[in-house]
């Protein structure tokens, strides 16, 4: 509905191969009629992907030799359980062989496994063109102790089109943590899919860190969960030249409960997009979001929550905050935190601020010998590392505590 | 039970129903043809003997409104509005010429009587304690009467229809209508430009406090009409005034246009504190009927330390869209937003406020109560926006909301936008339902649970009652008690 078709879109529709499924034709199509969303569409308002978008690099094809050669490269040793992929395409070549793992099964996914996912243009796209992902499963029952870590990695070429789109799925009682590194270089524009399915009772503790993503990127993360299934879920953004992270999730069975936190620390031309839809599905679910954001120089920041609550899901308990903190006279921030609310017996809340280093508690640092930059550090530190302490799982808090403290060491002084 | 069966049938029976200023009054009137066009456009321009600058303007925008398309985007649905099937002018007869109270048709000063509006300045100034209040009284679409305009005067606060001040104070109008919500804004505010009919004008003079509360009753009485009032209050240098205007309609069953403008200029140090109290019908239990109310309000806080004040209750209208908003532009300029939003039956309200922070150390305030029972749709959507030269800019906004019952909904659409880093926003918003404690506290009491809801209520809209002028916060602190009849059972 965005009216002329710009050229990007016309690109997209040159790049699908003419030997594509009747499906990805059906979900390109739907695409087609939305358009490549940019700022008239509302809840695309502030990441304009019709201008930043202009030109359509080349599809990435499965990963040759040299492709793993360069990923192979880049991986280098750890002591984490990985699962890599290559431009979106799962490589099992270089993962780690999970078969001594009880309960662990990965498979190459096919079209059907996917439950459907909201309505979004972008998902549409990269349901058209994205093959060759994995499904991650969690059998009934199991707890998987070690952390699981998902590595995202660009190619031999990283000026490259990529659609990832993926599936773990959780059987009932089943408890995991898992680790996903997104690391596909700064070029290119890539359109990934995460599907997260969580059977009854089942607990999964998630943790995502994008630092360097692809030049343009749209992240969409569907998540359904089951009865009583908990996911806590942080994400860690850095250095994201232009990257929307979208969650739509469905609390879908009675007393599921959601944590959704994640931290954007931002600088120089930066432009980060967290949006997310969470619908209540079910009586008394419970949901907390939490975002913080740290933006220097020319950053942006974008935050943009909706918790829905139809009339059958009474005893809805749903809180979101977000929080800016600008460091630059040039850095921006905009939040707009929805409640939509059609069930009486609820109570939900919002909260956003925005402002400054807070000028007294530098003063007290300062008083007591911490130079400057180091007071501000310690601040921002603390300001962003408690989104981290949803996650239950001591692996995860570690490697994200351990990330921030790198990413604020590397931070030129802000002001 | 059967003490809550009776009080569930007796709830019924009100209901939204219970509207009481659903009366109309019998009178003839004069209307421009059916219909929108340049003629019509020209009509209404000639009947109210206006220059040509203004014609033109009229034109304009008629020629821009036609390129336009109706907003959607706020939450609210209804059926397509046929533009052309209703009258842009309707004035009661024998409205020319000077007009003082004994020209006035005794049928509409009967009307507003029954409305509870005091015309007559005898009776005010007989009672010695009584505050009084200047009121403007415009029937469909043209004013009818504007009291104490004498003694304004003597102040130098102009009062009066704004079809007057266009003859009488051309350079004032010329100079500041458009300059606010100019021709191009919006959908609604390009066709009110275009087919305006009466509203207030009000120039308040350097320094001075005015001596009285300004008011403007409007009334939409006629069939088919829709009514398009252009309201502009200039606060000059220093001065002061406090405004406010209430609206009712006749209970029909057809759905009845109101689109108004309403433009504020504060100019350094001075003060405008504008208060409406919004009662249009809202159409029966059913959605049958009601005011579709599409306002366009802002304030343009341009001097430095100038300060506007929104205060409304909302409990009218089938369909609100409506979005009072400040421009803080003046440095240490402050906008203020304090509403309260009911909506029962099968009402649908969208509204909020703007806060756009253009000047340094400028501050703004947003309290808003939103209520929704019945089957009814209640949204707040609001901006708050720092620009990069905004320094030090302040804004709290708190929006809460109130749902009574399981079929209505209440949501939030708060934008917060800040491009200054020494700027701070502050927001909340809660959502819940009464309180099973509290009601329970108030019916051991012996209050019965109509009762102690509307005693919660007025609790939980009390920040906002504050902010209105005494007479008429208890005027609405009744009307919040009848728009909520029928909510609770």
């Amino acid at each position: 509905m965005t009216g002329l078709s710009s050229k990007a879109e016309e690109e997209f529709s040159g790049l699908l191969p003419a030997d594509a499924s009747a499906s990805a034709k059906l979900f390109f199509e739907q695409f087609q009629r939305a358009g490549l969303p940019g700022r008239r569409v509302e809840s695309w308002h502030y990441s304009d992907l019709r201008t930043r978008l202009r030109v359509v690099p080349p599809v990435a094809h499965a990963p040759d030799e040299a492709a793993r050669g360069v990923a192979r490269h880049k991986l280098g040793a750890s002591e984490r359980l990985r699962l890599v992929t290559i431009d979106g395409f799962f490589a099992p070549e270089l993962s780690d062989d999970f078969s001594g793992v009880a309960g662990i099964e990965i498979s190459s996914v096919g079209e059907a496994e996917f439950f459907g996912g909201a309505a979004d243009p972008m998902l549409d796209l990269n349901a058209a063109f994205s093959r060759g992902g994995f499904l991650l499963e969690i059998g009934v029952g199991a707890r998987v102790e070690p952390v699981i870590e998902i590595v995202a990695l660009a190619g031999a070429e990283t000026d490259r089109s990529r659609f990832g789109r993926n599936l773990i799925r959780l059987g009932a009682g089943a408890r995991a943590a898992i680790l996903e590194t997104r690391d596909e270089g700064f070029a290119g524009f890539g359109d990934s899919a995460l599907f997260i399915e969580l059977g009854e009772d089942s607990q999964l503790d998630y943790a995502c860190r994008c630092r360097e993503t692809a030049g343009v990127e749209v992240q969409t993360l569907n998540v359904m969960l089951a009865a009583r299934a908990k996911l806590r879920a942080v994400s860690l953004l850095a250095q994201t030249p232009f990257l929307r992270r979208q969650f739509f999730v469905s609390l879908g069975g009675e007393g599921a409960e959601l944590q959704l936190s994640g931290a954007a620390i931002l600088g120089r031309n930066d432009h980060a997009d967290l949006t997310m839809v969470v619908h209540h599905n079910a009586p008394a679910c419970v949901s907390r979001e939490t975002f913080k954001y740290v933006l220097g120089d020319h950053a942006n920041g974008v935050f943009q929550g909706k918790i829905i609550v139809p009339p059958h899901a009474q005893k809805t308990d749903g809180k979101m905050l977000c929080r800016g903190l600008l460091l630059s006279d040039d850095a921006a921030m905009s939040a707009k935190p929805e409640l939509e609310i059609f069930a009486d017996d609820v109570a939900c809340g919002h909260g956003a601020a925005v402002t400054k280093l807070d000028a007294q508690q530098l003063f007290y640092l300062e008083t007591r010998g911490v130079p400057h930059i180091e007071a501000e550090k310690i601040l921002i530190d603390a300001f962003a590392a408690d989104v981290f302490d949803t996650l239950a799982s001591e692996g995860l808090r570690d490697v994200l505590r351990q990330d921030l403290s790198d990413l604020l060491g590397e931070k030129e002084p802000a002001s | 039970m059967a003490a809550v069966q009776q009080t569930v049938d007796t709830v019924k029976t009100l209901d939204v129903d219970a509207y009481k200023y659903g009366f109309t009054t019998e009178i003839e009137s004069e209307k421009a043809p059916k219909g929108l066009n340049e003629e019509i456009v020209r009509f209404i321009s000639a009947r109210k003997k206006e220059p040509e600058w203004l014609t033109q303007w009229r034109l304009d925008a008629f020629k821009r409104w036609r390129t336009m398309e109706e907003p959607r985007w706020a939450r609210v649905d209804y059926p397509k509005i046929d533009y052309q099937d209703l009258y842009y002018y309707s004035a009661p007869k024998g409205t020319e010429g000077p007009r003082t109270l004994a020209d006035v048709d005794p049928e509409l000063l009967r009307t507003y009587e029954k409305l509870g509006i005091p015309l007559s300045e005898q009776e005010i100034l007989a009672g010695v304690q009584e505050r009084r209040v200047a009121v403007d009284a415009v029937f469909d679409s043209v004013s009818v009467v504007t009291t104490f305009k004498e003694e304004l005067g003597k102040a130098g606060v102009i009062f009066c229809p704004i079809s007057e001040a266009v003859q009488s104070h051309p350079e004032l109008v010329r100079k500041y209508l458009g300059s606010v919500v100019p021709v191009t804004d919006n959908y609604f505010a390009t066709l009110n430009s275009a087919v305006f009919s009466d509203g207030s004008f009000v120039y308040v003079p350097p320094g001075v406090r005015c001596p009285m509360e300004l008011s403007t009753y409007f009334r939409i009485n006629e069939q088919n009409t829709g009514q398009f009032e252009r309201t502009l209050i200039i606060a000059d240098a220093g001065s002061y005034v406090s405004y406010l205007e209430g609206c009712t309609a006749p209970k029909r069953d057809e759905n009845q246009l109101h689109a108004a403008v309403v433009e504020l200029v504060a100019l350094d140090d001075a003060e405008i504190k504008y208060s409406t109290v919004q009662n249009w019908y809202p159409g029966d239990s059913e959605g049958r009927g009601g005011i579709y109310n599409f306002v366009t309000k802002r304030g343009d806080c341009r001097g430095a330390r100038s300060k506007i004040s929104w205060t409304q209750v909302e409990t009218g209208s089938a369909i609100t869209w409506k979005y009072p908003s400040c421009i803080l532009r003046g440095e240490s300029s402050r906008g203020e937003f304090y509403s309260i939003a009911i909506s029962n039956g099968r009402q649908q309200v969208d509204s909020g406020t703007k806060m756009l922070h253009l000047g340094k150390n400028t501050s703004s305030r947003i309290i808003s109560k939103g209520i929704s029972a019945g089957r009814s749709q209640n949204t707040y959507r609001g901006q708050v926006f720092a620009h990069r030269k905004a320094e030090n800019a302040r804004n709290f906004t708190n929006c809460d909301s109130l749902l009574i019952g399981d079929q209505c909904g209440a949501h939030t659409v708060p934008y917060i936008e800040a491009k200054n880093s020494s700027a701070l926003f502050e927001h909340e918003a809660t959502t819940s339902k009464i309180s099973d404690d509290q009601l329970f506290y108030c019916m051991q009491r012996g209050l019965e649970p109509e009762e102690a809801t509307a005693l919660i209520v007025n609790g939980f809209v009390r920040d906002v009652l504050q902010q209105l002028p005494m007479e008429f916060a208890v005027e609405a602190q009744k009307l919040i008690a009848i728009s909520l009849e029928g909510s609770v059972g």
